[in-house]
């Protein structure tokens, strides 16, 4: 059985895991080993499509007012291969907005947004798949989001959740069975 | 600086290096071990910050040696028609550092496979010759389980009572009830109670990411300190570049680069090599000599050979209540071996489990989880993602995987690692048996997801394959059929023994740790019992 690049992105041990495998090995871009901070125009542009990616709505934040953007710029400082995914995710749709109107990405209306981000997600699967993971990244990282959804983080000095102790009643028909394993004999 | 020649040189600190260790300096041996990796700081751990989730997509903890790259690792070239992902770790504990503990012991049809089966091989030893080792480990690593389940033969009482199933456990078994199929709480090297110097689990989960207290069983917080404490000399950062022999064809040490880079070589009586499935093969292929030209232990042609994997598949249920699958301990809180054993009729021989797996966090959920399935962008996003954090369940498929030979670790002629030692390169294609049993599994997982109540059904497919590296020094009584007898010792060379994922005939449809200590122990006694023939 052939894998093809998406079969693999989306079946390994987890879709994370396997999206950093291609990110480690089989990245278009080499990450500059000084990978300059966005400029003006990218960090609009990187805004408005972060926007897009987690918007506002449902009681929930859009990714850009929680910190994501100041929460990017520093991971891609920091990992030379992320300002790199983030840049050449940026030139596409700045290349796309060009082309299809004649103006910068992050003037366009909401919807012409998402217009050129599912193009970017058809066409260059694994350029999208990667700023939407590290837009995700930028989101889940923060602990304002994780109130608003109800995750507790438990760190390691306090106190665990609470759980319910093992209850052995809940095996009662399983006990009941017969033996399921075969006997071997010895020798 | 190399010491005076040691009575017994262990190659490797993880399951079964360090199960070796402890018992033989028990008994009196002097034992040096070579570690290329070093102790791990607990306090560092990623499970301790609260960015803990990006270490499953990059960075320095990352289970893949290829994305992770410490100084200590060794790149992996994977090919064939599934090149797999591997994953290992290299540290004092080895891949123990980040296992998710699942501590399930092989059946006793799993040792007479070619017998019931007509497939594969036998091992040369039964389930009750293992299963006084099985409980020694478990005492040793400290487990927390529930004795008397009908699937698997009657076992000793767990060392402390089962970690909590939580609401996704309950609800699965109910799930399973409903069908009349087994489950039952799984056994977890993760300790419910204080035990043995060690805290009780605080149920903080996050456990693959290195557990900070101590309470999972990773073999620097269970044997080394004992071992260190009993004369054992443990090594770190020292690589080993050959296994040495002498004139006679005996293992007389190995060659080491140390901390400084330098080559070193430590001499000793009996060479136990422990360094994983693919570890191990890559040492014996490197240890070429005029007397053994193929590698050591090689006459067989079978080093590397019938390399296994355990097929795996992933299927997530969303439920509408939540489920809580990120609160608690990782582990197994609970499995079904409902279909582990062969029925023909399926259209495949052998079997699988399904296990019950809790989830990482709300990024692992966005990102895609286990199915590899982000969660949608843009105007659903929010919605899309209540549906599934916190509501999945997961249901992990792990099959039995038959060896092939052709499925297999050699030495990458190009790829080098940073101390110009050839890399490992694995070649591996899932058989048709396996996939058969795969498609099978994720109907009956499917179907147990529904009867839980699942609303719906993510599917992860047929994945790459990743976990657990198997056979590539096998046990067997035919020095042309394996590479190692019953007690681990190479056909070839007498003082030199193979114990670790590599010795397994067959793979069973169990995760191997707990397998890979008992054996471990045994193999110890095995040498401390013939131990004059070493003088």
């Amino acid at each position: 059985m052939k894998f093809t690049r998406r079969k693999f992105l989306g079946t390994t041990l987890a879709g994370s895991l396997a999206a950093a495998a291609a990110s480690a090995n089989n990245s278009g871009v080499s990450p500059k080993p000084d990978s300059a901070p966005l400029d003006a125009d990218q960090h609009e542009a990187l805004r408005a499509a972060m926007d897009e990616i987690v918007p506002a709505g449902d009681g929930m934040p859009a990714a850009s007012a929680v910190g994501g953007l100041d929460y990017l710029e520093r991971v891609g400082r920091e990992e030379p291969q992320i300002a790199a995914d983030l840049q050449q995710a940026l030139d596409s749709l700045e290349r796309l907005s060009k082309s299809r109107f004649q103006a910068a990405f992050a003037s366009l209306s909401s919807p012409q947004r998402v217009d050129l981000l599912t193009a970017l997600e058809t066409n260059s699967p694994d350029i999208f798949a990667k700023l939407r993971d590290h837009v995700y990244e930028s989101y889940y990282t923060q602990p304002k989001v994780w109130k608003l959804i109800g995750y507790e983080f438990y760190p390691t000095n306090e106190s665990g959740p609470r759980m319910k102790p093992f209850d052995e009643s809940v095996l009662a028909k399983v006990r009941a069975m017969p033996k399921l394993y075969r006997e071997v004999r010895q020798g | 600086m190399p010491i005076e020649q040691a009575d017994v040189l262990v190659i490797g600190s993880g399951p079964a290096g360090a199960a070796v260790a402890k018992r033989l300096t028990e008994r009196g041996a002097k034992v040096v071990c070579l570690e290329q990796g070093d102790w791990m700081k607990p306090n560092q751990y990623p499970s301790t910050q609260t960015t803990w989730e990006i270490a499953l997509q990059r960075g320095p903890y990352h289970f893949n040696p290829n994305i992770r790259k410490r100084p200590e690792d060794y790149p992996v070239v994977a090919q064939g028609a599934n090149p797999p992902s591997v994953l290992m770790f290299n540290a004092v504990g080895g891949s123990t550092i980040h296992y998710t503990a699942h501590w399930p012991r092989l059946h006793p049809s799993d040792f007479r496979v070619k017998t019931l089966d007509g497939v594969a091989a036998d091992w040369p030893i039964s389930y009750r010759e293992l299963e006084p080792y099985y409980d020694q480990n478990d005492r040793e690593m400290g487990v927390a389980g529930l004795a008397g389940d009908p699937a698997n033969p009657p076992r000793s009482p767990r060392p402390t009572p089962p970690l909590p199933l939580g609401v996704m456990g309950e609800t699965i078994g109910r799930g399973f009830d409903k069908l009349g199929w087994h489950w039952w709480v799984s056994d977890n090297g993760i300790i419910s109670r204080a035990y043995d110097g060690r805290p009780a689990c605080d149920l903080h989960g996050k456990c693959m990411l290195g557990c900070p207290i101590g309470a999972k069983a990773s073999t620097d917080v269970t044997y080394w300190p004992k071992a260190l404490k009993q004369g054992a000399v443990l090594k770190t950062r020292c690589r080993v570049r050959e296994i040495t022999v002498d004139e006679q064809g005996r293992a007389r040490g190995a060659l080491y680069y140390d901390p400084e880079g330098k080559l070193q070589e430590q001499t000793a009586r009996v060479v136990v090599l422990s360094a994983n499935g693919v570890g191990s093969a890559r040492l014996l292929l490197l240890s070429r000599s005029k007397q053994f030209p193929q590698g050591l232990a090689n006459t067989s042609g079978l080093v590397g050979r019938n390399f296994m994997l355990h097929p795996f598949r992933f299927l997530e249920g969303q439920f509408a209540e939540p489920m809580d699958g990120h609160i608690g301990p990782f582990g197994i809180p609970a499995y079904s071996q409902q279909f582990y054993e062969t029925d023909t009729s399926r259209g495949f021989v052998r079997g699988y489990m399904l296990m019950l797996e809790r989830s990482f966090g709300p990024l692992h959920h966005a990102w895609g989880s286990f199915v590899g399935k982000p969660v949608p962008w843009g105007a659903s996003h929010h919605q899309e993602m209540k549906k599934r954090f916190p509501h999945l369940i997961r249901v992990t498929v792990l099959g039995e995987d038959l060896p092939v030979e052709a499925n297999r670790v050699e030495l990458d002629p190009e790829v080098k690692d940073s101390s110009g030692i050839p890399a490992p390169r694995v070649v591996y294609s899932y058989s048709e048996n396996s996939l058969k049993m795969l498609g099978h599994a994720a109907g009956t997982a499917r179907q147990a997801l529904q009867a839980a109540g699942a609303v719906e059904i993510l599917d992860s497919g047929v994945i790459q394959p990743a976990f657990h590296l198997l056979g590539t020094a096998r046990m067997g009584t035919d020095s042309k059929s394996s590479v190692v007898n019953a007690w681990h010792q190479s056909h070839d060379v007498k003082n030199l023994f193979i114990v670790d994922g590599s010795s397994f005939a067959t793979s069973g449809a169990v995760n191997p740790t707990s397998t890979i200590g008992a054996l471990a122990l045994r193999c110890a006694d095995g040498i401390w019992e013939r131990r004059r023939e070493w003088a």
